[in-house]
């Protein structure tokens, strides 16, 4: 009895502001998502740890509106013919496992050095992958865009698809054929990051383009299915140890399916290169976030000295940056979205002025 | 079936008053029969048409069928369909003509294979007939006394805008005859959202309750899963009606920016795949 009453304490009483506050969040979140694949997962757990969700009811109600915004946004752009359901299942079930390893990380270093030890890794992961790999789209991005659009394709998936391993897979609308071998690792990659920052995908797209050779817009696409796949696994596992709050899920999908379908919508009007300046934009922001939380934890481990005040600042700070991050990269979808969108009606216009 | 017999008539003959050529021609030439149940003919399917009946010098009967004559909306589909077959007639002619080759349309309600059949019984020199995307070839096969052939093509934006004058012909009618108007995205969106409001207010009227089971845990976990898969599909209808009522809807593009063009992905060796339309037979 004592058990039950205190299972129901730990779910939170809803308010207006935290509805609404969380609507939002899964609005922009969603937008993101359907745009680039995935994120938004990122500023929802904390955001739902500061209105008072403990961490794991926070994670596992994420993931559990994280794979049915992923259903609704694969399905959009799988009609938009952007989604490769062979390859997202393939990574989805190898980055399952990656999950499972990343976890077994995280317990070794939970037990090792404790939860600011594990909170401080967390936080080095995030900053490392996201300034190795978003530098490296950021680049590739604004070389595309310099060059109009053009862009010779990455030379290492190339070389890639070129090495005749077994088991060679065919995508066919992904239009590759590349070594099961190849796809493994970054499978993997992706599920061990999604087991411990949450957001997978920013090690998934990007593999995807780089090493296996997908073109952003079915990289991204794809990264949707995986997400899928991952997420249920994912979910099923806290449910079943009733970590899900319903609710909370609920309000998040009620803003992310609106947002999803218009991330999706976007893809459809923007260049390619668009995907990886956003999903770079928002990497390097968020990885400034995240070094300024890690000061925090640096000094719970008595590894540095800093004053109270400055690492609250700091951490608040952190906070705010990151919901940057999100504002930032949804505002870009929306200014290239309806500008396309606008542009196009333009140019239907003048056609049909011209025609008559 | 009365409605079949009514709904037939050449759409030649009120657009520029060649009556009774169609009759003389089918007997005196070898033809072509094209047959879609759609307003507009895909392009790569007029094209096979085209080049197989210049090649062979025959005529073409191109045939609209509206397979649903009985449509429940007033005859608004009706119209529509009129309007976007006589569209399609009038641009397919055209290309006829600067080709030299014979052709005659009509507009045809019912069935298609029943269509067919009538058609090549009226017109005894049906040498074969091809059949465009939506039709089926088996059902059209039982009932054609000539051979049946479907057009097998990659995807028809990739061809559709290539003449810029034929773009502007087709998307007159091709909004016309879309059907996915607004109206119909606005009744979704309202009827869909009905639902996700029912939904939801059942869910947090009852919230104790369903939070007490949905965390049991165990074989509970299922009752959260499937409710979100309930609120994805009934929600995600919802907002996907919403931004289309809006107007906010794909570009038009989207098939051209579709993955397939980028070459680059393809290892440099592998051949590059033959885009032409191509026919398969019912044997």
């Amino acid at each position: 009895m004592h058990g039950a009453e205190n299972d129901i304490i730990q779910f939170i009483d809803l308010n207006l502001f935290s509805v609404l506050f969380l609507f939002a969040v899964g609005f922009i979140g969603g937008l993101v998502s359907g745009f680039i694949g995935s994120g938004g997962a990122f500023v929802l757990t904390p955001g739902m740890m500061s209105l008072g969700v403990p961490g794991t009811v926070a994670v596992a109600s994420n993931m559990c509106h994280k794979f049915p915004k992923a259903l609704v946004g694969s399905i959009k752009r799988y009609k938009y013919g952007q989604v490769d359901i062979k390859l997202g299942v393939i990574m989805g079930v190898f980055a399952e496992i990656g999950v499972q390893v990343g976890i077994q990380v995280q317990k070794i270093i939970l037990e090792k050095w404790g939860d600011a030890g594990s909170n401080l890794y967390v936080s080095f992961a995030f900053v490392a992958v996201l300034v190795i790999v978003g530098s490296f789209v950021m680049r590739d991005a604004l070389k595309t865009s310099r060059s109009g659009g053009e862009n010779s394709g990455p030379t290492l998936a190339k070389r890639l698809q070129r090495i005749e391993l077994w088991p060679m897979v065919t995508f066919k609308r992904a239009n590759l054929r590349i070594s099961l071998w190849f796809i493994l690792p970054v499978a993997l990659a992706t599920g061990m990051l999604a087991a411990t920052i949450a957001v997978g995908g920013f090690i998934g797209v990007p593999g995807l383009m780089y090493i296996i050779g997908a073109t952003s817009i079915v990289a991204s696409a794809t990264e949707l299915v995986v997400a899928f796949v991952m997420g249920l696994g994912g979910t099923l596992i806290w449910a079943y140890y009733g970590m899900v709050d319903i609710r909370l899920t609920l309000i998040i999908l009620g803003g992310s399916l609106f947002g999803v379908q218009l991330g999706a919508i976007g893809t459809t009007y923007v260049k390619e290169y668009m995907i990886k300046i956003v999903m770079g934009t928002i990497m390097l922001i968020v990885a400034v976030s995240r070094f300024l939380a890690m000061p925090k934890y640096l000094n719970q481990l008595g590894l540095t000295e800093l004053g109270e005040s400055s690492v609250k600042l700091m951490s608040q700070s952190s906070f705010v940056i990151m919901c940057i991050a999100l504002l930032v990269g949804a505002g870009i979808i929306l200014y290239s979205l309806f500008k396309a969108r606008r542009q196009e009606m333009l140019e239907a216009q003048l056609t049909e002025s011209a025609g008559a | 079936m009365q409605g079949v017999v009514a709904g037939e008539k050449p759409i030649s003959e009120h657009q520029d008053g060649e009556r009774g050529e169609r009759g003389a021609s089918c007997k005196d030439q070898r033809t072509i029969l094209v047959v879609t149940r759609k307003g507009h003919m895909d392009e790569p399917v007029m094209d096979y048409a085209l080049n197989v009946a210049d090649r062979l010098g025959y005529g073409i009967l191109a045939a609209y069928v509206n397979t649903l004559p009985k449509f429940r909306d007033g005859g608004e589909r009706n119209r529509r369909f009129a309007a976007a077959a006589s569209e399609s007639a009038a641009l397919f002619k055209d290309r006829a003509r600067q080709r030299g080759i014979l052709f005659e349309s009509g507009e045809e309600a019912g069935k298609a294979g029943d269509a067919v059949s009538r058609l090549c019984h009226a017109a005894k020199r049906v040498e074969f007939v091809v059949i465009d995307k939506g039709i089926r070839r088996e059902e059209v096969a039982s009932k054609s006394p000539a051979p049946v052939f479907s057009v097998i093509y990659a995807k028809p934006e990739l061809t559709r805008r290539k003449e810029s004058l034929c773009g502007q012909q087709r998307n007159i009618g091709e909004y016309a005859m879309s059907g996915k108007s607004r109206k119909r995205h606005v009744a979704r969106t309202f009827i869909f959202g009905a639902m996700a409001i029912g939904l939801y207010a059942a869910v947090f009227s009852n919230s104790a309750a369903i939070m007490s089971y949905f965390t049991k845990g165990g074989a509970y976990a299922l009752l959260p899963v499937a409710t979100v898969f309930l609120f994805s599909y009934i929600h995600g209808s919802f907002t996907s009606s919403f931004w289309s009522a809006l107007g906010i809807e794909n570009s038009k593009t989207v098939g051209q920016k579709a993955p397939r063009k980028s070459g680059e992905a393809v290892t440099a060796d592998r051949a590059r795949k033959d885009a032409r339309p191509r026919a398969q037979v019912n044997a």
